[in-house]
């Protein structure tokens, strides 16, 4: 579904070029799930970055469903996130300006979903994340737990292929932690491709494959030996 | 467009209420401000360039000090002798100057007139103004004086007598206001008879009263019972005797002609200088002399003083050029005009910037909500639109706001500089013109804003 050849990305830092990641290669296919794992700095957000079109590769190639996607024009890149890609983030990330329930409807009104079923789909998936009695509530008057939820049931508004999670339960308690790893875990049964970074090391022994990334390398996949080990 | 994107955005507007009411009235004054001040300088421009095609200001007026008190805008004036005056014949000799095309003499006057109503309040009152000594023989005609009855009054009797005779009209209108002119007084305003004819130089001097209504005047002297139309010809009767209509004017589209009567100024033969002391008569009104290029004013004056200073001792001669006074005025208005205009741009510019610096600081504040957004499916055009939307509101309901304070702010301006009236035209130009500006700087963050690259406003999320 995924596949990255010889991806770099370099940055310019006051007139020195940064590697930040170098030409990484690797393949992943629908249904996968992959946690990204590695120091800090190693590379790991760059990649999530890459993958999630939100950063544009300085060299190599990333095609999607086979499609070259590597310099497609702004509009075209927001279409593919916004169909394709669902991403939760460590902090949450919802608008405390408005509801659950409009936060889940956001990005299906970038994919001009009418307004009625906005509501509906949006609706069914807090209920789907058992938090159907909180719909109206403001981000504000929620756990982190409960946000986080939310975020989720954003992420999952476009009924997207790959769910891109950045530390998902970085920022909650154990139990809740646990609670949306195995709601992520119940997504991939159901077919969507969940890529997850992560700093725990029991979370990351759930994924079915480990990416470690170093120093802007793909050091080992899923046991794989790539380099060094 | 996700119209969730617009909640975030119309919420954060309303949670700041002070700073987003404080970026709404810089916008209001600013636009407020150069929308009154360019419609002061519009409407004195139009004014002026409209009080300029006036034949009144292609006119040179000469007086002597006797009578240049009623000058609007005496030129010069210096103290004279009381017997010195100007007669007819400085009419004719004018002509000579090349650049004066017209030389007349036009000078106020009224018509009382005789009907029902005024003979019965003076019957009552016993007798009447007929009964004092005859005004000025201008009016009296050679024919019996209707006003001439057994106490100097016409009985009731005897006015229905002469309300009988078929070529007799009596007015319901008591008095009319008008002037007495020579001939050359039509042609110099550019005025022509729409009914009947004008009076020539020859019945200037004749012993009928003839008299040439402008169009308002007739529909009101003819009121509901005689189509205007059908006065000429009419005698209608007067204090002073009959006043035979001669002509109706065409429409003017100045107010205060097409509402005058014009009648022929009556001179002696001396005032032409024929016999007698001939500058001791009483041709003492002041001379119009009028040219056909404003630009040969300056000229005509100067060639009319050494003209008529030749007759006249030069240091009783006061010269008037109206139109030179009044383009000062103009000058001053519209210099005016141009310093408001230039304050109120640098209010409106002050403002903007102001709007523009934190609109582009509240972008900033939100980085991180447009990395999500941009994450969740925005495009860098989304992001545009967003953001472009507050400006657009702020800046258009600013100026709306400043519309409502830009109307009392002119009407102010406009009155203080003398300006009667007032453009609505120009006040909305104004308001547009300051939106479109204020927009710019509006918009201007929207722009910044959206070229933020995804991955950089990721990272601040």
């Amino acid at each position: 579904m995924i596949t990255l050849n010889k991806l770099t990305k370099e940055y310019d830092l006051v007139g020195t070029k940064v590697q930040a990641l170098k030409e990484v290669s690797l393949t992943i296919e629908r249904g996968e799930y992959v946690a990204v794992m590695g120091p800090s700095g190693s590379g790991k957000s760059t990649l999530m970055h890459l993958l999630g079109i939100l950063d544009n590769a300085t060299s190599g190639q990333y095609l999607l469903e086979n499609y070259d996607i590597t310099s497609l024009p702004d509009r075209e890149q927001a279409r593919i996130r916004n169909k394709h890609f669902g991403f939760i983030f460590q902090s949450f990330n919802l608008f405390s300006e408005l509801s659950a329930l409009e936060n889940v409807m956001l990005p299906m009104g970038y994919a001009n979903v009418p307004m009625k079923q906005r509501r509906d789909r949006a609706a069914a998936l807090l209920e789907e994340v058992g938090l159907g009695h909180r719909m109206h509530h403001l981000p504000t008057m929620m756990s982190g737990g409960e946000q986080q939820r939310v975020a989720i049931a954003r992420s999952l508004s476009n009924e997207p292929d790959v769910i891109l999670a950045d530390e998902p339960t970085g920022n909650l308690p154990s139990d809740k932690g646990e609670e949306i790893m195995q709601m992520l875990e119940g997504f991939n049964k159901r077919g969507v491709t969940i890529v997850m970074v992560t700093h725990n090391p029991d979370q990351g022994k759930r994924a079915r494959r480990r990416l470690f990334i170093k120093d802007g390398e793909l050091w080992r996949d899923e046991g794989t030996l790539v380099k060094g080990a | 467009m996700a119209q969730e994107a617009n909640k975030i955005l119309w919420r954060r507007f309303t949670a700041r209420m002070l700073e987003s009411g404080l970026l709404l009235l810089a916008v209001a004054l600013g636009v407020g401000a150069t929308a009154a001040g360019f419609s002061l300088l519009a409407n004195t421009q139009k004014l002026g360039t409209e009080m300029l095609s006036s034949p009144a200001y292609r006119e040179i007026v000469v007086s002597t000090q006797t009578n240049s008190d009623d000058m609007e805008v005496p030129a010069v004036l210096k103290p004279t002798a009381d017997n010195v005056v100007l007669t007819a014949n400085d009419l004719q000799v004018a002509l000579s100057v090349p650049s004066v095309k017209y030389s007349y003499v036009s000078s106020g006057t009224e018509l009382r007139f005789l009907n029902q109503k005024v003979i019965a309040q003076m019957t009552q009152m016993g007798p009447g103004p007929g009964a004092e000594a005859a005004p000025p023989a201008t009016r009296t005609t050679t024919e019996t004086n209707p006003r001439q009855g057994p106490q100097g009054l016409l009985t009731a009797d005897e006015l229905a007598k002469k309300q009988a005779e078929a070529d007799v009209f009596l007015t319901e209108v008591d008095q009319l206001r008008g002037s007495s002119v020579t001939p050359q007084y039509f042609d110099a305003w550019g005025l022509k008879a729409a009914v009947g004819s004008l009076f020539a130089e020859s019945e200037r001097q004749s012993d009928t009263t003839l008299v040439v209504l402008g169009s308002a005047a007739a529909v009101q002297i003819g009121g509901t019972s005689i189509d205007a139309k059908a006065l000429v010809g009419k005698k209608i009767l007067t204090w002073e005797g009959y006043a035979v209509v001669v002509g109706i004017l065409a429409e003017s589209g100045t107010d205060t002609i097409d509402n005058s009567f014009f009648s022929p100024y009556q001179t002696t033969a001396s005032d032409f200088g024929e016999g007698g002391p001939p500058r001791r008569r009483a041709f003492n009104v002041q001379l119009r002399f009028a040219v056909s290029d404003p630009a040969q004013l300056e000229q005509a004056a100067s060639s009319l003083t050494s003209l008529l200073s030749s007759a006249v001792a030069s240091d009783q001669l006061v010269v008037s050029n109206p139109r030179a006074e009044a383009q000062k005025l103009i000058d001053r208005n519209t210099g005016i005009g141009f310093l408001i205009l230039f304050l109120a741009l640098a209010t409106l510019f002050i403002a903007s910037v102001n709007v523009s610096h934190i609109l582009m600081s509240r972008g900033l504040r939100m980085r991180k909500g447009v990395g999500i957004l941009m994450a969740l499916g925005a495009s860098k055009n989304s992001i545009l639109q967003l953001f472009a939307r507050e400006g657009i509101f702020l800046s258009t309901a600013g100026s709306l706001l400043g519309a409502l304070l830009a109307w009392p702010l002119s009407q102010t301006m406009e009155s203080a500089l003398g300006l009667t009236e007032s453009s609505l035209v120009f006040l909305i130009l104004g308001v547009a013109g300051a939106w479109v500006l204020n927009l710019v700087f509006s918009v201007l963050p929207a722009v910044q804003n959206s070229q933020i690259p995804p991955a950089d406003a990721m990272r601040a999320a």
